[in-house]
């Protein structure tokens, strides 16, 4: 029934696309050393160059958005965590939270994966975290790492008293709400530290910031929107309006309307 | 879960292939410069490859030699897509400015002979009884130069193209000279300024996935083992829900997750091809509602999904880095489940465009 010939009938013609086990035209002879077969290890992994699937990562990799603010600026949503490494990367530190078990009842018993929490931040102004569930510690590691960087916000700093020196504190009070738990971040003189909860602390000082005051208020007991209300905190750092911004900025055009080819 | 072998179309970047590789007699694969076309005499008319939009004539994007090896009528069949080169055509999730036809020809025909043509660049393949085709884009020409009546051209778009980019100069030579070989199937000046780069489109089968067992008892015993050193992360002592909710309200496009973890396993690819199968999706969030997939317009039969392009394609063929310019998330396409024979020689198949929404 199946014919031997691997050609199939086809008498010498190239088969092209979609034909089932047969001669598939030049692809013999290429030989960039490729092979199949499967559990071929995961080596050759980290050589792939990244091709750019959204409009944003081909410009970005072309070079022709200079700083990664632009694209905040903007509001353009990253979905390739390759931009973010192509602007930070080498500074960019890593650091794990917590790993833990989580469980699922099945009927054959439990299935258990691990859950990893990853804060990624430069020290110096941007800051990301990332949550991924695998089957494997490596994977969820990894994966977490991808969607904090996919995260990473600006952090604004300024000054509590003299302008002396580089920027270590919050630039003024600003409060993030969630739920009825409402964070308030405070300026410090320099060598305070930072002076609050263990995950906030460890947000803001990957994030730049030296030192910090917080209050917390409403019913912090439910941790979960503590967090949230810190972390909304941060990011109106930028949101404010401090008098030094009073003068008017002349409006500068989109990225893809500034590169007019 | 066992899936379907895919093959993958893939640009071969490294090494350059000589234009002659190219000609329609060797049933290329290709992306850009002009179509190798299947059909040497029947083919459509200019007015069929317009864009819907701004009326400008399309340029040819890509071709796919497909064929079906259970028919004898479509022993060589290709599917081509031609899409308009004006940026301000390009919508979200709209295909007004693509057009895709398919070709099909059994093994014995009019144009190509029987047994396959060796490799060889100086064979000679006579054009002279098929109709002329455009200097510039490669598509049927049915007007000439009133001087020369040497060049041809499918618009008057492409005559001034041309006679600005180096027909003023030759015109007046070709008046003269007699045996002049048409640039039929050559990319030409004028050709350059407006085609897409010229790349052969290889043939590659998917990796399949690396399925490997995982045993949770061993994975507990890691994470143990992390933690005795302390590495099992800085702040383990913090509860899980208070962690939890920094992590910001980003809604998950899972949709767009498992299309990055797809294409990881060829980062290069920029054609899947799966006929019968279904397109893989690029984003979840369709606003543009998926349209429902007419049938055939010759047989009326039903169309099934064929193959898509890629966004990774745009990188290698120059298409301008403005705000308005082509950009695509995929592009699927649907041909007509039995490949009828009935109609013109170029039928129109069905396109769906899904855009990543800014």
């Amino acid at each position: 029934m199946a014919d031997a010939a691997p050609a199939g009938g086809r008498g010498g013609f190239r088969g092209g696309f979609g034909s089932r086990g047969g001669d598939r035209g030049r692809g013999g002879p290429r030989g960039r050393g490729r092979g199949r077969g499967r559990g071929r290890g995961r080596g050759k992994e980290d050589q792939k160059e990244w091709v750019p699937v959204t409009k944003l990562g081909r410009l970005v990799r072309e070079g022709k958005i200079d700083k990664l603010e632009s694209i905040y600026l903007f509001s353009l949503p990253i979905k390739e965590f390759e931009i973010i490494d192509f602007f930070l990367g080498a500074s960019l530190n890593d650091e794990v939270l917590k790993i833990m078990p989580v469980q699922k009842q099945t009927r054959a018993g439990q299935r258990t994966r691990f859950k990893a929490f990853v804060a990624i931040g430069d020290n110096n102004g941007h800051i990301g975290l990332g949550v991924k569930c695998s089957k494997e510690v490596a994977t969820a590691i990894r994966g977490a790492i991808i969607l904090a960087k996919l995260s990473v916000l600006p952090v604004r700093r300024g000054y509590w008293g003299n302008k002396i020196g580089k920027p270590h504190t919050v630039p003024c009070k600003v409060t993030g709400k969630c739920g009825s738990v409402t964070v308030r971040l405070i300026p410090a003189p320099r060598g305070t530290g930072i002076v609050s909860a263990p995950v906030p602390k460890k947000l803001l000082q990957m994030a730049g910031v030296q030192d910090c005051y917080t209050s917390a208020r409403g019913s912090t007991g439910t941790l979960g929107n503590f967090a949230k209300a810190t972390y909304a905190a941060i990011a109106k750092t930028y949101a404010y309006l401090t008098p030094d911004l009073w003068r008017d900025i002349p409006l500068t055009k989109s990225p893809y309307s500034e590169l007019k080819v | 879960m066992t899936e379907n072998t895919i093959d993958i179309g893939v640009l071969d970047v490294l090494e350059e292939k000589p234009g002659w590789l190219l000609h329609p007699r060797f049933f290329p694969s290709k992306v850009g410069g002009k179509p190798a076309w299947l059909d040497l005499k029947n083919l459509c008319a200019p007015a069929d490859l317009t864009c819907k939009k701004c009326n400008d004539p399309l340029i040819f994007l890509c071709q796919v030699y497909a064929p079906y090896e259970e028919k004898d009528d479509c022993f060589h069949r290709t599917i081509f897509i031609f899409v308009c080169r004006n940026g301000s055509c390009c919508r979200p999730n709209c295909t007004d400015n693509f057009v895709v036809l398919r070709c099909q020809l059994p093994r014995k025909n009019d144009f190509y002979s029987f047994e396959p043509y060796k490799e060889d660049e100086h064979e000679i393949f006579s054009m002279e009884e098929w109709p002329k085709l455009c200097n510039v884009c490669g598509v049927r020409g049915p007007s000439h130069c009133s001087k020369c009546k040497k060049s041809y051209y499918c618009s008057r778009k492409h005559q001034i193209l041309d006679w600005q980019k180096g027909h003023k100069e030759n015109c007046v030579e070709l008046q003269t000279c007699d045996n002049v070989p048409l640039p039929n199937f050559t990319v030409t000046e004028a050709g350059k300024s407006i085609l897409f780069k010229e790349w052969e489109l290889v043939v590659d089968a998917e990796d399949e996935e690396d399925d490997n067992v995982v045993d949770e008892n061993q994975e507990m015993e890691k994470l143990r083992k992390m933690m005795n050193e302390k590495r099992a992360g800085t702040l383990s002592n913090v509860s899980e829900s208070e962690l939890e909710q920094y992590t910001r309200n980003m809604p998950e496009d899972k949709v767009f997750n498992k299309f990055s973890k797809r294409i990881s396993r060829h980062p290069e690819q920029v054609l899947r091809y799966d006929r019968g199968g279904t397109p893989l999706w690029i984003t979840g969030n369709t606003e543009g509602a998926l349209t429902h997939i007419p049938n055939c317009h010759y047989c009326n039969g039903e169309r099934q999904f064929e193959f898509q392009v890629m966004p990774q394609l745009l990188n290698f063929i120059n298409v301008g880095i403005d705000f308005n310019s082509i950009d695509w998330g995929i592009l699927a396409v649907y041909s007509c489940k039995n490949s009828c024979n009935i109609g013109p020689s170029y039928k129109e198949e069905f396109i769906i465009k899904q855009d990543l929404c800014q």
